[in-house]
């Protein structure tokens, strides 16, 4: 068994009912889930629409643009993250409507200096070399 | 018409607050637990109803450790929450006599919270829960920076306003003796700013503490309070609510918090305004934690919480003095502390404080504790004596 020295990123567990989501990623896809009763698209991922419950959901390609909502610019992390400080964690929200649809993640291929509140951004994506899974992350629209 | 005394706080204790302490987490807890038995006057074999979170303590240990049954009274994060839920399970006639206890030795609130079993690092990725934080880099510093940049592009607040928060309450730390950083003496706004950046925009002086330590407390009946040990803390209004689930969904705005609901609800069983309140213990995570508990409670608008800090209304001369004993960030932050400002509170009505840093004649206190990053869980309590 070889070893790192350094420890890797951790990574999410996909589950069997957002598998859409995450095969979604790999094909360069950043869906969400629609309502198909009310047309509310919702963030994080759930079984029912929060705005009126309905089950009845399909999972649509959405358009991965959005604006930066917060963010934080991190000098301190994990040994993990070592080497990628300073970071900038962002929350964007997406294009979608009407409900409100906030994404944690990364802003990168961004200076530091560069960055403010309510600047356009849109969805990347990054293949985890040696694991079946790619993330999302954003950089300036 | 008089509000009903719900319950009341009988007995408290804190064991020592220290950045390390070499004794086990379970020994905290029962130095702890013992002490705030004694400070009342009871015995272990008068408790029937406990409330303990945090590292490995459970009610069901605690019941093992006690030799007898016991009502899980709660699962909170251990302040306001937790006087809200013993109260309910009192008056349900569940329970009489409820401790609420925390305290741990290993606590740290860095970014280090992946861990990994053995000492080989694996040569696979540690898979997390679905939309855990933590693929991100994200601890509770990241969570808390958010909503403090948030609120600086949506109302203008400073990095000045904020370190007020932290300015006032080390002072407040300078006078109690017990507190951790109150003997390094006090610190300027520019003490603050000049701090390192540990995730923009919070300087190392805008964070809590994280160290080791326990506290206690005992809730009973208010007639059963009579004849106790100590003057009886009544506990007038208490409530919870809950906004999120912890570090992983977001909520959708982080204004209003339910802060909104249970501040108004515990005033409103009390029958008190803002006005009454003689001393308050705000959960003080962060500067930014408090700007914006001040504003859900209503001791000011929405977007005023920066200038209110920085007004001077939380320092022991101003309009409503908080955290006397330095808070989570001058004084301790063992890890669940929401009942170190209880603890503080209680203390404060019962006049029983050093002199310095005891607010005059206090006869009602206002508690509110918050977790879930950020914002997501919170408890409120009013609390008086005769």
């Amino acid at each position: 068994m070889t070893t790192q020295q350094k420890p890797l990123k951790p990574l999410p567990t996909p589950s069997r009912e957002n598998k859409p989501f995450w095969d979604g990623l790999k094909q360069h896809e950043f869906r969400l889930q629609l309502c198909k009763a009310c047309g509310s698209y919702r963030w994080l991922p759930k079984p029912a629409c929060p705005n009126c419950l309905s089950e009845d959901t399909e999972w649509v390609k959405a358009s991965g643009e959005g604006t930066l909502w917060t963010y934080s610019t991190v000098y301190r992390a994990g040994p993990a993250f070592a080497d990628d400080i300073p970071f900038i964690t962002a929350i964007v929200e997406l294009k979608e409507k009407p409900l409100k649809c906030l994404v944690l993640s990364w802003l990168v291929n961004c200076k530091l200096e560069d960055v403010y509140v309510g600047m356009p951004v849109k969805v990347a994506f990054e293949a985890i070399p040696n694991e079946d899974i790619t993330l999302y992350k954003f950089v300036p629209a | 018409m008089a509000p009903t005394k719900q319950a009341a706080i009988v007995g408290v204790y804190l064991t020592e607050q220290a950045v390390q302490i070499d004794r086990s987490s379970q020994s905290l807890q029962l130095e702890a637990l013992k002490g705030a038995l004694a400070d009342a006057g009871l015995e272990a074999k008068d408790l029937d109803g406990i409330i303990a979170t945090g590292g490995e303590s459970d009610a069901g240990r605690w019941s093992r450790q006690l030799g007898k049954p016991l009502v899980d009274a709660g699962k909170s994060c251990m302040g306001a929450t937790a006087v809200a839920e013993a109260v309910a399970h009192i008056n349900a006639g569940l329970c009489e006599v409820v401790v609420v206890v925390h305290g741990n030795s290993g606590f740290r609130i860095g970014p280090d919270q992946v861990r990994w079993s053995g000492s080989v690092v694996p040569d696979k990725a540690p898979r997390l829960d679905e939309w855990n934080a933590s693929v991100w880099g994200m601890y509770i510093i990241p969570w808390y920076a958010q909503m403090a940049r948030r609120h600086m592009y949506e109302f203008g607040t400073t990095s000045e306003q904020l370190a007020n928060v932290a300015v006032t309450f080390r002072h407040h730390a300078t006078l109690n003796p017990r507190s951790i950083m109150g003997k390094r003496g006090t610190i300027t706004i520019e003490d603050v700013l000049n701090s390192r950046m540990v995730c923009e925009p919070l300087h190392l002086l805008d964070c809590c503490l994280a160290n080791h330590g326990a506290y206690a407390f005992v809730v009973t009946t208010a007639e059963r309070a009579r004849n106790l040990k100590k003057k009886p803390v009544y506990v007038l209004g208490a409530a919870s609510a809950v906004w999120n689930s912890p570090y992983e969904d977001l909520t959708p705005n982080y204004y209003p918090s339910p802060a909104t609901i249970t501040g108004p609800k515990a005033m409103a069983q009390a029958g008190v305004t803002h006005d009454d309140l003689d001393v308050l213990g705000i959960y003080d995570c962060f500067t930014i934690t408090v700007v914006r508990l001040m504003e859900d409670l209503g001791f000011c608008k929405l977007g005023e919480g920066g200038s209110f800090v920085a007004e001077g209304n939380l320092t022991l001369n101003g309009k409503w003095p908080t955290n006397l004993d330095g808070g989570l960030l001058s004084h301790s932050h063992n890890g669940l502390p929401g009942g170190m400002h209880v603890v503080e509170v209680v203390r404060q009505l019962r006049g029983e404080v050093e002199p310095q840093r005891q607010v005059p004649n206090a006869k009602i206190g206002f508690c509110h504790d918050q977790g879930f990053a950020v914002l997501g869980r919170h408890g409120s309590c009013v609390l008086a004596v005769d």
